[in-house]
C-alpha cells in the first residue's frame, strides 16, 4: 500500500486518466495486435494450411547458397541471412551493408525463396524492408505484425508511435500502482451490485492488479525494441563515433583479426546446423553467414533459449572450416550484464522462450491488458457520464474499437482465407480488415442504442470466430486428420480454440439476451 | 514440476480468495472463518513454488509459473458465488 499526499494522487489520478483517454485506443490495437501475434508463427501456419513435414534447416543448404551465390553479383557476398519461411521454405538474402543519407546503416541486395525441391520461387532486389513485405502465404501473419509493430505507419513515425504508446502503458502501470492505496486488499473484490462506476473500477483495478508486474515487462521491453533503431542506436552513434553507425556496428560485433579476402568455397553450413543442433539440441532459428565465399568467413547460428534458460544463446564458427569458435554474446565480445539484458528483451517481449507454454501465457496476459485498457476507458467515461452527456459519441467509439478491431482483424482472416487460392491474398487481407472496420463505425453510427451495438458486434465475433475453421476447410485447407497425419497439430488445436470462443461468445450473449426478456420490468427514477 | 507448482499456488489463490474478508462483505457473505495467520500461510505457500523455481535457476519456469498464477489469479478472482448478480 503506498500512501501520497492527497494533492499528488489528484495528481496521479488526472496523468492515469488523461494518458489512458488520449492514447488509449491506440494502446489498445497494439496490445490486441501483439497478444494475437505472439501466435503470428502458428497463425500463418494454421491460415496457409501449411503441412511440411520438415524445418528448412533439416535440409541441406549448402548447394542452394552455391548454386545462388553464382547468379548474384560478388558485392552482395558481403553477407547472407538464411532463414525459414512459410512452409518450410528457405528465405536467403545476399547483402551488402550501406549508408542511407540519414546516416542510418541498411541492406541492400538479392533475396531468394526457395522450397523444398530446391527451385527458386521468388527473387527480388531491393533494401531490406522491400524484399521482406508480405507475401500471399503469410500475408495474415505480416499484417498482424505489421500493425503491432508500427500500426502501418510508414518509419521511422510507425516505430516512434509505438514507442511513445509503450512509455504510456508504463506511466498508466507505475501511475496505477501509486493510486490504488489499497492494491492487494482489493485483489479479489468485484462488487457486481455496486454503481456502474464501481463495477468498472474494480473489473480495472482487479485486473490491472493481476497483470502489473507484465504491464512493466511488456511495455518496457516494447518501447525498447521501437525505440533502439530509431533513437538509441543513433543517439549513441553520435555521441560516440559522430554519427556513423557503421563504425557503431563494428565497435559491438566482432570482427576478424587480419582479414581474408583469398576466395574459398564456404560449403559448410550444413555441418555448422548439425553441430549447432548437437550443442543446443534444437535448429538454429537464423543463420547469418558473413564474408561467404572468403577464407575469413564466419557463421553465426541464432538458438531459442535452452531449456530452463530465457536468453537466446549466439554460436560463432569459422565459415571456411565449419569449426565452433564460441558461444558470444548478443553484443559485444564478452558477457556483460547489458549485453544479457538486451539478449532477454525478445524473448520476455515475445513469449517465445519456453515453447508454445510460455507463448499461451503471454497470450493471456495480452487478453488481460487488453481488458484492463477497454475497462479503464469504460471508467472514465461512466464517471463523467452524469457531468458530460455529450461524450456519448465517445463511449461508441470506445466501443467500436474495441469489440471492432477484434471483428476487423477476423474478416481479415477471412479475407486472407478467400484469396490465398487466388494468389491475391497480399491485397485482400488489408482490404477485408478495412472492409471489417468500416462495417463497424457504420454500425456504430446508425444502431440506435448503445446496447444494440455492442450486442451486434458480439455476436458477428461470435459468427466468425465459429465460421472461420469452416472457412478454412471450404478454401482448401487441411482437414484434421491430414493436418495431424503431418505432425501439425496446431492447425487443429487453433480451429478448437476458435470454436471454443465463439460457441462461448454465444452461449453468453443468448444467456444475456434470455434473462434481459425474463427480468421483471421495473421502472427507472426518470420514469 | 513445473504444472505442479501452477496447480499448488492456484489451489492456494483459490483458498485466499474464498477467505478473502472484502469479497465477503462486498457479496453480503458471512465473514471468513479463517484467521488471519492462516491467509499469511496461504500467501507464503502460495509464492513458495516461485522460490523454489527461482532456487533451481530455472527463468523460463519461474516467468511460465508467474504468468500463469497471474492469469489463473485474475480468473479465481471471476468466479461468482450464489446471491452475486451475472455481470
Amino acid at each position: 500500500m503506498i500512501r501520497l499526499p492527497r494533492q499528488e494522487t489528484k495528481l496521479m489520478v488526472a496523468i492515469h486518466g488523461w494518458s489512458g483517454i488520449v492514447l488509449g485506443l491506440l494502446l489498445y490495437a497494439v496490445v490486441l495486435t501483439g497478444m494475437t501475434a505472439v501466435f503470428a508463427k502458428e497463425i500463418n501456419t494454421w491460415s496457409s494450411g501449411h503441412v511440411a513435414q520438415k524445418s528448412a534447416f533439416e535440409r541441406p543448404i549448402d548447394d542452394s547458397l552455391q548454386a545462388l551465390a553464382a547468379r548474384t553479383p560478388a558485392e552482395f557476398h558481403e553477407a547472407v541471412d538464411v532463414f525459414e519461411i512459410a512452409d518450410g521454405n528457405l528465405g536467403l538474402f545476399f547483402h551488402l551493408h550501406e549508408a542511407a543519407p540519414s546516416g542510418e546503416v541498411i541492406e541492400r541486395g538479392v533475396y531468394y525463396e526457395v522450397d523444398s525441391a530446391g527451385d527458386v520461387v521468388r527473387e527480388k532486389r531491393g533494401i531490406g524492408e522491400e524484399v521482406f513485405g508480405p507475401s500471399n502465404d503469410d500475408a495474415l501473419s505480416h499484417f498482424l505484425i505489421d500493425t503491432h509493430v508500427q500500426l502501418h505507419v510508414p518509419e521511422p513515425w510507425g516505430l516512434l508511435l509505438t514507442g511513445i504508446l509503450g512509455l504510456a502503458m508504463l506511466v498508466a502501470a507505475v501511475s496505477g500502482l501509486l493510486i490504488h492505496r489499497h492494491l492487494f486488499k482489493d485483489i479479489f473484490t468485484l462488487r457486481r451490485k455496486a454503481s456502474p462506476v464501481l463495477v468498472n473500477r474494480d473489473r480495472h483495478s482487479v485486473a490491472g492488479t493481476w497483470s502489473l508486474p507484465f504491464a512493466f515487462i511488456l511495455a518496457f521491453t516494447g518501447s525498447f525494441f521501437s525505440f533502439y533503431g530509431t533513437v538509441g542506436v543513433p543517439i549513441v552513434a553520435m555521441a560516440a563515433f559522430g554519427g556513423d553507425e557503421q563504425a557503431f556496428d563494428d565497435a559491438v560485433s566482432v570482427k576478424p583479426e587480419k582479414p581474408d579476402s583469398r576466395p574459398h568455397l564456404t560449403g559448410t553450413v550444413n555441418q555448422i546446423i548439425a553441430d549447432a543442433r548437437a550443442r543446443t539440441g534444437a535448429l538454429p532459428t537464423f543463420v547469418l553467414v558473413e564474408r561467404f565465399g572468403r577464407a575469413d568467413a564466419q557463421v553465426t547460428t541464432y538458438q531459442d533459449p535452452e531449456p530452463g534458460s530465457i536468453e537466446p544463446l549466439t554460436l560463432v564458427y569459422n565459415g571456411a572450416t565449419g569449426a565452433y569458435e564460441r558461444t558470444t554474446p548478443s553484443i559485444g565480445a564478452k558477457p556483460s550484464l547489458g549485453g544479457t539484458l538486451t539478449a532477454i528483451m525478445e524473448p520476455l517481449h515475445f513469449g517465445n522462450f519456453a515453447g508454445v507454454a510460455s507463448k499461451a501465457v503471454w497470450y493471456g496476459l495480452g487478453f488481460a491488458m487488453c481488458y484492463v485498457t477497454l475497462t479503464g476507458l469504460r471508467l472514465w467515461l461512466v464517471r463523467r457520464r452524469e457531468s458530460i452527456p455529450t461524450l456519448a459519441w465517445l463511449e461508441r467509439a470506445v466501443t467500436v474499437i474495441g469489440f471492432g478491431l477484434p471483428l476487423a482483424l477476423l474478416t481479415a482472416a477471412v479475407g486472407f482465407l478467400c484469396a490465398v487460392p487466388l494468389g491475391s491474398a497480399v491485397v485482400w487481407t488489408p482490404a477485408a480488415f478495412l472492409i471489417g472496420s468500416a462495417i463497424s463505425i457504420v454500425a456504430g453510427v446508425a444502431l440506435p442504442t448503445h446496447a444494440l451495438l455492442v450486442t451486434v458486434h458480439k455476436f458477428a465475433i461470435g459468427g466468425l470466430l465459429l465460421g472461420l475453421p469452416l472457412i478454412r476447410l471450404a478454401t482448401g485447407g487441411p482437414g484434421w486428420t491430414s493436418a495431424l497425419m503431418a505432425r501439425q497439430p496446431m492447425i487443429v488445436a487453433i480451429d478448437i480454440a476458435l470454436i471454443l470462443s465463439g460457441v462461448w461468445l454465444l452461449i453468453r450473449m443468448i444467456t444475456a439476451q434470455r434473462s434481459d426478456n425474463t427480468a421483471p420490468v421495473s421502472l427507472q427514477p426518470a420514469e | 514440476m513445473q504444472i505442479a507448482a501452477i496447480f499448488f499456488t492456484l489451489a492456494m489463490l483459490t483458498l485466499l480468495w474464498w477467505n478473502d474478508p472484502k469479497r465477503r462483505r462486498a457479496e453480503g457473505a458471512p465473514a471468513a472463518a479463517q484467521p488471519l495467520t492462516l491467509r499469511r500461510v496461504y500467501l507464503i505457500a502460495a509464492l513458495l513454488p516461485g522460490a523454489v523455481l527461482a532456487l533451481r535457476s530455472d527463468a523460463a519456469a519461474v516467468f511460465v509459473w508467474l504468468g500463469s498464477c497471474a492469469i489463473g489469479g485474475w480468473l479465481v478472482s471471476q468466479i461468482r458465488t450464489s446471491g452475486s448478480d451475472p455481470l
